[in-house]
């Protein structure tokens, strides 16, 4: 009877620390399926602008102050006197940038949040759910009346893209990639013209 | 005595290892997500094929664009045709795979319908998806090589083997549902069929982005191909088909490829967004989220479509002589009846599918 109370007890005693060990254990960031949202953006918002960030020349800004954006990544595309970054809450810079030409969302089958294109003259921002927040997953560029701060646009030549951004890319096919903090700027050639100018946020979830 | 003591020990060590067991069983079961009640019933699917033991003319494998987009209630209704969906959101090719292959050992159907959008993931993606996909698997060899296919470089293979490892978490989040959902699962499908009865039109859906590579991935092919001989195997009728859903964008440099592939291999590849008008899809009606995915009346003309292609192009059973299946479609057409009435009395009275997981339109 002695030992079935020991062998009882220990048993119990295994499952107890069993449960709280599993309980109080570090979850790798997966404490639940449906938490689907990528993780927090690195930009902190309302921040001061980054020094790395030039100012467009686009003609027809909107009337006030662009909002004010840091960025992670040395490449950010300046559209409308606005800083594009990455991963940056999108609510301040589309208050700025204005209703856009094209809007669409996507919801996510089985899993709640939408990702939502905007198109406006020249340029196309898709942004992803973080919490209640949009953040930016990217920005391309649609038409050569828009050019990122370092000159380069659609139609561009690769000797035009690795004279502005260095010969240290990668290469996928027809396509050049720079990586830089929390950001991938890829440019698309097609018959030695660039056809597709892409600043993608880099994440988790976002690849 | 000493022997006698020595069985005793034994027995009370047996009996304790049985009650531990029991006890880590009740955890794990306590603890699982109820994707039912959690209004995710995309995370049930999986598990409701094992409900029906009948036989199947047709089975369907794929992701959201097959069960959003096909109703067996209206291909046995309209064609006397029975099928099964054996779908899930965002389920990969591999998983596809491994489900036919799963599917093929509790019966041989005459034909497999595959959508193939999943070619375009050449790669795990997201252990969300693959927790709703295979969380609902029951364990074999088919269930052990999908995980492996399926693991994202992060995960765990031992959580699939033992979710609690994976849910322990979860005790913050408890709830009456988790405990009245330990042994009863809620089935919200009809043979593998998601039903949403809601209307929102299409706008303008974006151009697909230049992409620098548009080949499928080689991992893609290899599993295409494994359908492919495993339906020659069985001698079943393997149909390729790319749903009608306006978005995410499906190129014409992939619809080609398919094209080549089906013609290398002699099996049927059916592009629908190349058919819309011939379907009769309105999609200022027929889709409840813009595009993505066909809403009821959608999916019903879909189906009535398809499945006339079916009965043109094959010699499928005729069931009209079987009880068994008929009081069982029977039962299955009522329930689905019930249920778009249901819908339609839901937006009629409060404007959109509260019940049936719909957000609030803003």
């Amino acid at each position: 009877m002695n030992a079935m109370k020991k062998v009882l007890t220990l048993l119990f005693a295994l499952l107890m620390v069993f449960s709280l060990a599993a309980c109080g254990s570090k979850d790798d960031g997966q404490s639940d399926v449906n938490d689907q949202a990528p993780p927090a953006a690195n930009g902190q918002n309302d921040a001061p602008a980054s020094p790395d960030v030039p100012a467009s020349d686009e003609p027809q800004a909107p009337a006030g102050p662009a909002p004010q954006t840091k960025a992670e990544s040395k490449y950010v595309l300046a559209y409308q006197g606005c800083a594009l970054p990455a991963n940056a809450d999108f609510a301040p810079l589309l208050a700025y940038l204005g209703d856009p030409a094209n809007y669409f969302e996507a919801e996510s089958c089985a899993f709640e949040g939408l990702d939502k294109t905007y198109t406006y003259d020249g340029v196309e921002i898709v942004t992803y759910p973080d919490g209640d927040v949009d953040r930016i997953s990217s920005v391309r560029i649609l038409t050569n009346a828009v050019s990122t701060p370092e000159g380069i646009t659609i139609g561009s030549t690769p000797e035009d893209v690795t004279a502005a951004y260095g010969e240290e890319y990668d290469a996928i096919g027809q396509q050049y990639t720079y990586e830089d903090g929390d950001c991938l700027l890829s440019v698309l050639f097609q018959d030695g013209k660039a056809i597709s100018v892409e600043y993608t946020a880099l994440n988790d979830l976002l690849g | 005595m000493k022997t006698k003591q020595k069985h005793t020990a034994l027995l009370t060590g047996a009996a304790a290892v049985l009650i531990l067991i029991g006890c880590l069983f009740l955890i794990q079961e306590l603890m699982r997500p109820k994707y039912g009640q959690l209004n995710i019933p995309e995370g049930t699917l999986i598990a409701d094929y094992y409900d029906d033991p009948t036989h199947h003319d047709v089975i369907f494998v794929g992701d959201c664009e097959v069960y959003e987009n096909f109703s067996p209630v209206t291909l046995w209704e309209e064609h006397g045709i029975t099928s099964f969906i054996r779908g899930s959101a965002q389920q990969l090719i591999w998983q596809s795979y491994y489900l036919l292959e799963e599917t093929l050992r509790y019966e041989t159907p005459e034909v497999v319908v595959f959508n193939v959008l999943s070619m375009k993931y050449g790669e795990p993606q997201s252990e969300a998806y693959n927790r709703l996909n295979l969380d609902g698997m029951r364990w074999s060899a088919s269930k052990l090589g999908a995980v492996r296919a399926s693991m994202t470089a992060e995960e765990d293979f031992l959580s699939y083997v033992f979710p609690l490892l994976r849910y322990h978490s979860r005790w913050s989040e408890l709830s009456g549902e988790d405990v009245s959902g330990m042994f009863q699962r809620n089935s919200v499908s009809h043979a593998g069929f998601l039903m949403r009865a809601d209307v929102k039109a299409a706008g303008t859906i974006p151009e697909g982005r230049p992409l620098a590579d548009y080949q499928f991935d080689q991992n893609c092919y290899d599993y295409l191909d494994k359908m492919v001989n495993l339906c020659t195997e069985k001698g079943i009728q393997l149909v390729l088909i790319k749903a009608p859903s306006l978005y995410p964008y499906w190129y014409d440099e992939w619809d080609k490829q398919m094209e080549d592939y089906a013609r290398e291999k002699g099996v049927p590849y059916i592009n629908f967004l190349e058919l819309i008008d011939e379907v009769g899809l309105d999609f200022t009606q027929d889709t409840y989220d813009g595009g993505l995915h066909l809403n009821l009346s959608g999916a019903e003309k879909l189906t009535k479509w398809f499945g006339q292609w079916l009965a043109d192009h094959y010699d499928l059973p005729d069931h009209s002589g079987d009880a068994e299946i008929q009081a069982l479609w029977s039962q299955r057409s009522q329930r689905y009846h019930a249920m778009a009435e249901d819908q339609a009395r839901e937006l009629e009275e409060i404007g959109y599918l509260k019940s049936y997981g719909a957000k609030k339109p803003e």
